[in-house]
């Protein structure tokens, strides 16, 4: 049996050794926008997060008396080379994190904006003082975010009178104005004041129940965050917007325009912009 | 058994080999939770990519195992060799930050993610970036020798504490 556990243990550090890097190398190359693979990053790094998990709480458990021995043991081993002992190495681990960490983190903590050397974003760097993860170009919607032919469409199950609206109908709705933040997944935040047609009112327009589930839609023909879903709670909060303007002027196409989602409490890619259809379930 | 002196006895060498219920019970919950992670990625192989996933994890491995560990192992044994003894633990800390923080802003000093059409990714100059991170690094480095020295003055002539 020794040497059973033995092979279970060697075993497992291959997908904890080759997990754990493919985690660090693939996230930090995609909050750089590098993608030098094949694959779908969100995906496939959640299913290796998986497998490194698993493989850590085996490694785990296999370290876990030959750890207890040597905690028990007083005092900790000198190096006889004068060299990093445990204790040094543990502390230039944590060094290397806190260094990485005051380096990047002015990208969400506006007051350590001033330290943001190697962070990827700024807060305030991009169109209308807002930082872009993807362009209208890269969407490939410019030519149908600007046609005279864009209508709003609501429809579904859940609306008795479906709607297809123009932009100037929108914009001749009650507009209401809100300070919210797009916070991004990949460690960036920016917020800004945003002003539009809050969801609910189109909901009550359409007939539809305020706190409606909602599926909402973009022009974008492809692409995994095209769609974003509302929750009841999400659809019925009067600050979520289809908004129309951002610090007082009209959205830049890079923003959404002509109409962007906006609301509190989700995260930067259900933000979806160019708005196109809201599906009511 | 006791010793002389009424010392206790060392505890026991630990175990050499893993073994006990303890152990095959992580393993177990261990490799289910593997197995989760890999039926999951196989079930969603259009977006997942199986093959491609896993030549980055296995590559992933063996570029560390074949290059990067020997790497480190060198550089240590250099400082080792060449830095004065009181100077070793701090520049051997100080190379491990540096390391880090280098391989984290590979793709940023080299910019490829940069778009020309969206200037708000990667905005910053990372080449000049880098070098203030590494030079405040190094810059602490040398204010931990020096309080070091200033604290402790017999310290260069001590041997190994046991």
């Amino acid at each position: 049996m020794r040497g059973a556990a033995h092979l279970v243990e060697r075993l497992s550090l291959v997908p904890l050794v080759g997990g754990s890097l493919f985690m660090l190398f693939s996230g930090v190359a995609n909050i750089a926008r590098w993608y030098p693979w094949r694959f779908s990053f969100p995906i496939t790094h959640y299913w290796v997060a998986w497998i490194t998990m698993g493989a850590l709480v085996s490694h785990i458990a296999a370290k876990l008396a030959i750890t207890r021995a040597a905690l028990a043991r007083p005092g900790a081993p000198t190096p006889a080379t004068g060299g990093l002992d445990r204790r040094g190495f543990l502390t230039a681990v944590a060094a290397a994190s806190g260094v990485l960490t005051l380096a990047t983190v002015g990208q969400t903590v506006r007051p350590l904006q001033r330290l943001a050397l190697l962070a990827p974003r700024r807060p305030r760097t991009g169109p209308q003082g807002v930082p872009v993860n993807k362009t209208a170009g890269g969407a490939q919607v410019l030519d149908l975010a600007r046609s005279p032919d864009y209508r709003l469409v609501v429809e579904g199950r859940g609306v008795r009178a479906p709607l297809s609206l123009t932009l100037d109908e929108l914009r001749s709705m009650p507009q209401r104005e809100a300070t919210l933040t797009i916070a991004c997944v990949e460690g960036w935040s920016s917020t800004a004041t945003w002003r539009g047609v809050p969801v609910r009112d189109v909901l009550a327009r359409a007939g539809a129940r305020p706190d409606a589930r909602v599926r909402v839609e973009s022009l974008q023909a492809r692409g995994g965050y095209r769609t974003s879903p509302l929750n009841r709670l999400q659809s019925a909060d009067p600050d979520t917007l289809l908004a129309l303007e951002l610090f007082g002027e009209p959205l830049h196409i890079d923003h959404g325009f002509p109409v962007r989602l906006i609301g509190p409490n989700r995260p930067g890619v259900q933000q979806t912009k160019w708005v196109s259809r809201l599906v009511v379930r | 058994m006791t010793p002389p002196g009424g010392r206790p006895p060392p505890p026991p060498p630990p175990p050499a080999e893993p073994g006990g219920r303890l152990f095959w019970a992580g393993a177990a919950a261990g490799w289910v939770i593997i197995g989760i992670g890999v039926v999951g990625l196989l079930a969603d192989s259009a977006r997942t990519r199986p093959l491609d996933a896993g030549r980055f994890v296995v590559g992933a491995a063996v570029v560390h195992d074949l290059l990067v560990a020997p790497l480190v192992v060198v550089l240590g044994l250099l400082v080792n060799r060449v830095a004065p003894r009181r100077w070793r633990p701090v520049v051997q800390g100080a190379l491990i930050v540096s390391g880090a923080v280098a391989l984290f802003s590979v793709p940023i000093v080299r910019g490829y993610g940069r778009v020309s059409t969206n200037p708000s990714i990667l905005p910053g100059n990372y080449t000049a970036g880098l070098a203030t991170v590494l030079g405040a690094v190094w810059a602490t480095a040398a204010l931990v020798l020096a309080v070091r020295r200033r604290g402790r003055p017999d310290r260069s002539r001590t041997h190994v504490r046991q």
